[in-house]
């Protein structure tokens, strides 16, 4: 069973690195991560990597904006499973398995005019945070 | 036989069986179906073979309510009509267009899609198309295959006419029957009616050269098109005040036309993927019907909205075309469509920001989809979603008098063309379903170019020059201008044809089903008048 404490070996690339921390600042951003049960909570910013205070100080990029709330819905659960991921194929394997499904299910948000899946709303949100 | 208007005797009274006012689309239609028949047709038509611009500018008028394109633009006065600068598009009517769709007010023919579609396999022949097959499946497309998007876009096909111009193409059939006495340059500037106000006695007919006659025929159709249809009605107020047909207020309502608008840019994921069967620049591309005995044809897939979701989603009829174009022209494009709120001198770095923003997304883009895909994105080419939909019936948008007159005397039509919260609506819906589809399909990605929650339309949308609905046909005289053999509630001898009779306008282009209409009502009229 994986350990969700522990940073992942993938973290090490940029991009996802880049990924997690949006993750967790979109998450806090609709609340969504305080409806996690204090434990799990702590596991996934101690997973980030980040203090509750660096996430939101991540909010304050003006990037992140649209359809967080429906992002964040979707992302808690997602967000475990990326940072879980072992290596670049199973990293892969796992956002191209959540594209499709958010495709299939209509789980789409619209970023600055593009219909994007929620998943890769997301990841296009996040480069843009770590590059403002 | 043909005459000119300008050489009848002043005040000479022309008779015939039946006398039809236009010679576009409709009324050359009409006229072959009714060629060697026994009973006598006079056509009355505005201008000449050929056109001249002091009879179009009788088509001068205002337009109020949304841009649109001017009047004497949009519509052509000499014999064939508007099919003299016509595209050629050619695709009958779905049968959910005939359905009364509660989700869609005022919505539902008085005929069915069976009664009207036997007529389109002539129609097609007259616009020199083969059978009414629209789907891929009817068609030998191993060249150019549709994209797999599923059920809910799904993809059918348009052909193409030549184009036919009706005036150059029918010219010889129309003047060489022997019961048809075509009057060219002569104008109907009312129809007067009886009385009683229940039968129509007489047409007045006048020439830009000052001439007048007046002709009596026992049956009259008026053909002149989706504008002029209602203000010939309107303006003939001398015997009743509201005009001919308008008891009820109807006459001039519910124009529509088809909402036409530049909406979004698709990625292609793969640079292997084609997008061929859509392009116009491949309709030149002869394709093989797969029906024994059919001819080559020239045909262009379009992205349609399937009726199931249609239902599911509220929405009205909707289609798109998808034509390619280059990625620097999407940064030339994205400054047209930011332009209109650009009023401030901070207009250059709001412009800079927005391509950087574009530009940033892009990359982005092409990044997470190598990532999700194991696979390079196709980065030099990106296509273009043309939305052509259906416009919601809209009792408020119409067609009325305006003050000026032309060089007739007649007042000019006055458009206010309106469009509500369906239209909208379904424009939403549409571009998230093509979005959701092309994601599913691993085809690309969307990206809309306009705000589709602003209030006001984008001032890049255009209307399709298919004048519809002012006559709408409906069998409740309070909803309706004609029945459902296209006959004027309430009077016994006046029939309408063309796109003004349509209760709704369905996504397809108009002709086809004009063409159609106009075949049956002759055919209708044919048997009760003889």
């Amino acid at each position: 069973m994986k350990d969700a404490t522990r940073p992942t070996t993938v973290g090490r690339r940029l991009f996802l690195r880049q990924a997690l921390m949006g993750a967790a600042g979109i998450c806090c951003a609709a609340g969504a991560l305080l409806e996690l049960a204090p434990l799990e909570r702590d596991r996934l910013l101690a997973a980030l990597g980040l203090e509750r205070e660096q996430a939101a100080r991540i909010l304050d990029s003006e990037v992140v904006r649209l359809e967080v709330e429906h992002i964040a819905a979707t992302w808690p659960q997602r967000s475990f499973e990326l940072a879980g991921a072992r290596t670049d194929s199973e990293l892969r394997m796992t956002i191209r398995r959540a594209i499709q499904e958010d495709y299939a299910s209509g789980n789409l948000v619209r970023v600055d005019g593009w219909f994007l899946a929620a998943t890769e709303a997301l990841i296009l949100a996040l480069t843009a945070v770590a590059h403002s | 036989m043909h005459f000119d208007g300008r050489a009848v005797p002043r005040d000479t009274e022309l008779a015939a069986d039946l006398c039809i006012i236009g010679a576009g689309a409709a009324g050359i239609s009409m006229a072959l179906e009714l060629a060697g028949s026994p009973m006598s047709v006079l056509i009355l038509e505005s201008g000449g073979f050929d056109p001249d611009p002091q009879t179009q500018a009788l088509a001068r008028g205002e337009v109020v309510g949304l841009p649109t394109f001017p009047l004497e633009i949009s519509r052509l006065r000499f014999f064939g009509g508007t099919t003299g600068h016509w595209g050629g598009f050619c695709r009958a009517f779905d049968p959910i267009d005939f359905e009364a769709r509660p989700w869609v007010p005022h919505s539902g023919w008085p005929i069915t899609h069976a009664e009207v579609a036997q007529y389109y396999e002539h129609a097609q022949e007259l616009c020199q198309v083969g059978p009414p097959d629209y789907e891929p499946n009817q068609w030998d497309l191993a060249q150019t295959p549709p994209l797999p998007l599923g059920n809910d876009v799904r993809t059918r096909l348009i052909q193409f006419s030549p184009p036919t111009r009706f005036g150059v193409r029918y010219r010889d059939a129309v003047v060489k029957a022997p019961n048809i006495s075509l009057y060219l340059n002569s104008n109907v500037t009312s129809i007067r009616p009886d009385a009683n106000g229940k039968t129509i006695a007489r047409l007045d007919v006048a020439t830009l050269s000052g001439n007048r006659f007046t002709v009596k025929a026992r049956t009259y159709v008026l053909a002149v098109g989706g504008i002029e249809n209602a203000r010939l009605l309107l303006a003939s107020n001398q015997v009743m005040q509201r005009g001919v047909g308008n008891d009820h207020d109807i006459v001039g309502r519910y124009f529509g036309d088809h909402i036409n608008l530049d909406t979004a840019a698709i990625v292609p994921l793969s640079k292997d993927t084609s997008f061929k069967l859509y392009s116009r620049e491949n309709r030149t591309i002869a394709r093989r019907p797969l029906r024994k005995g059919g001819r080559l044809a020239s045909v262009m897939g379009l992205l349609d909205l399937d009726p199931a979701v249609q239902r599911s989603e509220g929405t009205l009829n909707y289609s798109a075309e998808v034509q390619p174009t280059y990625f620097s022209d999407h940064f030339l494009h994205s400054e047209r469509y930011y332009m209109p709120v650009q009023s401030d001198t901070g207009e250059e770095s709001r412009f800079r920001q927005v391509k950087e923003t574009l530009s940033s997304l892009y990359r982005n883009l092409s990044d997470a989809a190598s990532a999700a895909f194991g696979k390079e994105s196709n980065l030099e080419s990106y296509y273009e979603l043309m939305s052509t939909q259906e416009q919601a019936p809209n009792p408020s948008s119409r067609v009325t008098l305006a003050g000026n007159k032309d060089a007739l005397g007649m007042p000019m039509a006055r458009l206010e063309w309106r469009l509500g919260d369906l239209d909208r609506h379904t424009l939403k819906v549409a571009v998230r379903r093509i979005a959701q589809a092309l994601g599913a399909g691993n085809v690309g990605r969307l990206r809309v170019t306009l705000d589709l929650e602003a209030t006001e339309w984008p001032l890049h949308m255009q209307s399709s020059w298919h004048h519809c609905g002012t006559t709408r046909m409906h069998a409740d005289p309070h909803q309706g201008v004609v029945d459902a053999d296209l006959r004027v509630h309430g009077l016994a001898n006046l029939y309408v044809t063309g796109s003004s009779v349509f209760p709704t306008i369905s996504s397809s282009n108009p002709t086809v089903t004009i063409v159609a209409l106009s075949v049956r009502l002759a055919r209708h009229l044919k048997q009760i008048m003889s």
